[in-house]
């Protein structure tokens, strides 16, 4: 060390005890207890250490700081749980938003299945209570569809099957010997309304104009 | 409490005791928030960012694999976060350390932790100016300074912390505290 001046490093290294061979700390000591630079350059740095103890400061006057770091923990903890939980709650939603969405189509379905039953019923027992009347006035029933009931009648019944019939529309022509029986366009200049007779066109001969007679009437009683 | 000790908390943690954590809290949390407050000078952020750093913590918990003592791998958590907050921040750090700087000096009632604080009182000018000059060293002096200066960890210790060679962080400590003792001695403290 003689000639030389402790470099800085070392001086550091000396201070923080990181020197492990004995002798060179004690060459390194002797040499700054003789140096006047180095000397002070040793007592700079001790002056430097003793200020920076004074900067080791606390919070032990903050003393809610424990509890206050623990409820943010916890609140954090619980909105990741949250966060994480959020993709299973949107999965779930989808799943009830989806399922509502098919029911509504099916019961919707199933509505109208039900109306158009419930609308079939009253049609399915009109259709009877028709064919009965029919039957009663000894009429012979030709055709049953859906949209009506198609029967032939001698023309002295027909003015009674008329009155029978009630408020329902009614189709008829007159078949002289059967032999125009196939004709569907005169049906559709004939159909009143049966019962309401202060409605009828005054373009369909009226139940009076028939009479008695070998003839036939067909007619088409529609729901 | 010992390295044992805190594993022994950790564990607890880890079961699910979240309230045994405050003695984690407890231990560190000088040494936390002081390395935190040198670093960002700036007592109500330091405060944020040191229950942040506990939050972090907490959170990594699982993935502390015990290899190394607790306190090192919470202060390698701390040095990060404040290495990474100080980048974000450094633009509206500036500011606000030039104007709160002296208020946050003069405001806080610091304890004095020395075995015998009449032997060798420092006053509170004298304070304000290390920390000025602690603020003022580049960022990897300043970090060394602090974890091996204030906080008294071994070179070791600062050598897993930072994961830096154990000659890198001599080379460090003693540039940064030369840099630090010309300032302090240019401005007539030393």
């Amino acid at each position: 060390m003689k000639g030389e001046h402790v470099p800085f490093e070392k001086i550091c290294e000396l201070y923080d005890g990181e020197i492990p061979n004995a002798e060179e700390r004690e060459a390194l000591m002797d040499h700054i207890k003789g140096c006047p630079e180095c000397s002070e350059s040793y007592n700079k740095m001790q002056g430097m250490m003793s200020l920076l103890c004074s900067c080791k400061c606390g919070i032990s006057h903050m003393q809610y700081f424990k509890s206050e770091t623990l409820i943010k923990i916890k609140s954090r903890k619980r909105q990741k749980l949250f966060f994480k939980a959020l993709p299973a709650m949107a999965a779930a939603i989808l799943i009830f938003v989806g399922i509502g969405i098919v029911s509504s189509v099916f019961m919707s379905t199933d509505e109208t299945t039900a109306l158009s039953d419930s609308r079939m019923q009253p049609s399915m027992n009109d259709s009877e209570e028709v064919i009965n009347i029919i039957r009663k006035n000894n009429a012979r029933i030709v055709n049953v569809s859906d949209i009506f009931v198609e029967g032939e009648v001698s023309r002295a019944s027909f003015n009674r099957l008329r009155r029978d019939l009630g408020f329902r529309k009614v189709a008829y022509r007159l078949i002289e010997n059967n032999t125009d029986a196939g004709t569907d366009n005169k049906w559709l200049q004939n159909i009143e309304e049966v019962g309401s007779s202060n409605i009828v066109n005054p373009d369909i001969p009226s139940a009076g104009s028939f009479k008695a007679g070998k003839d036939v009437i067909r007619f088409r009683v529609f729901r | 409490m010992s390295n044992d000790d805190d594993i022994k908390v950790i564990d607890q943690v880890l079961e699910g005791d979240i309230e045994s954590f405050s003695a984690i809290i407890g231990k560190y949390q000088d040494m936390v928030f002081r390395y935190v407050y040198n670093q960002l000078n700036n007592y109500d952020e330091a405060l944020d960012v040191t229950q942040e750093i506990f939050i972090m913590a907490i959170e990594a918990l699982a993935s502390f694999r015990r290899e190394a003592k607790f306190s090192t791998w919470l202060y390698s958590i701390m040095v990060n976060y404040c290495k990474n907050y100080r980048k974000k921040n450094r633009r509206y750090n500036m500011v606000s350390m030039n104007v709160s700087r002296g208020e946050d000096e003069y405001e806080m009632q610091l304890p004095d932790t020395r075995e015998n604080p009449e032997a060798d009182v420092v006053n509170a000018d004298s304070l304000r100016i290390v920390k000025e000059e602690i603020a003022e060293l580049p960022d990897d002096y300043r970090e060394i300074v602090l974890m091996r200066d204030i906080e008294g960890l071994s070179y070791n210790e600062i050598s897993d912390i930072l994961g830096i060679k154990l000659s890198n962080v001599k080379v460090r400590i003693h540039r940064g505290r030369e840099l630090l003792k010309n300032r302090l001695h240019a401005r007539g403290l030393i």
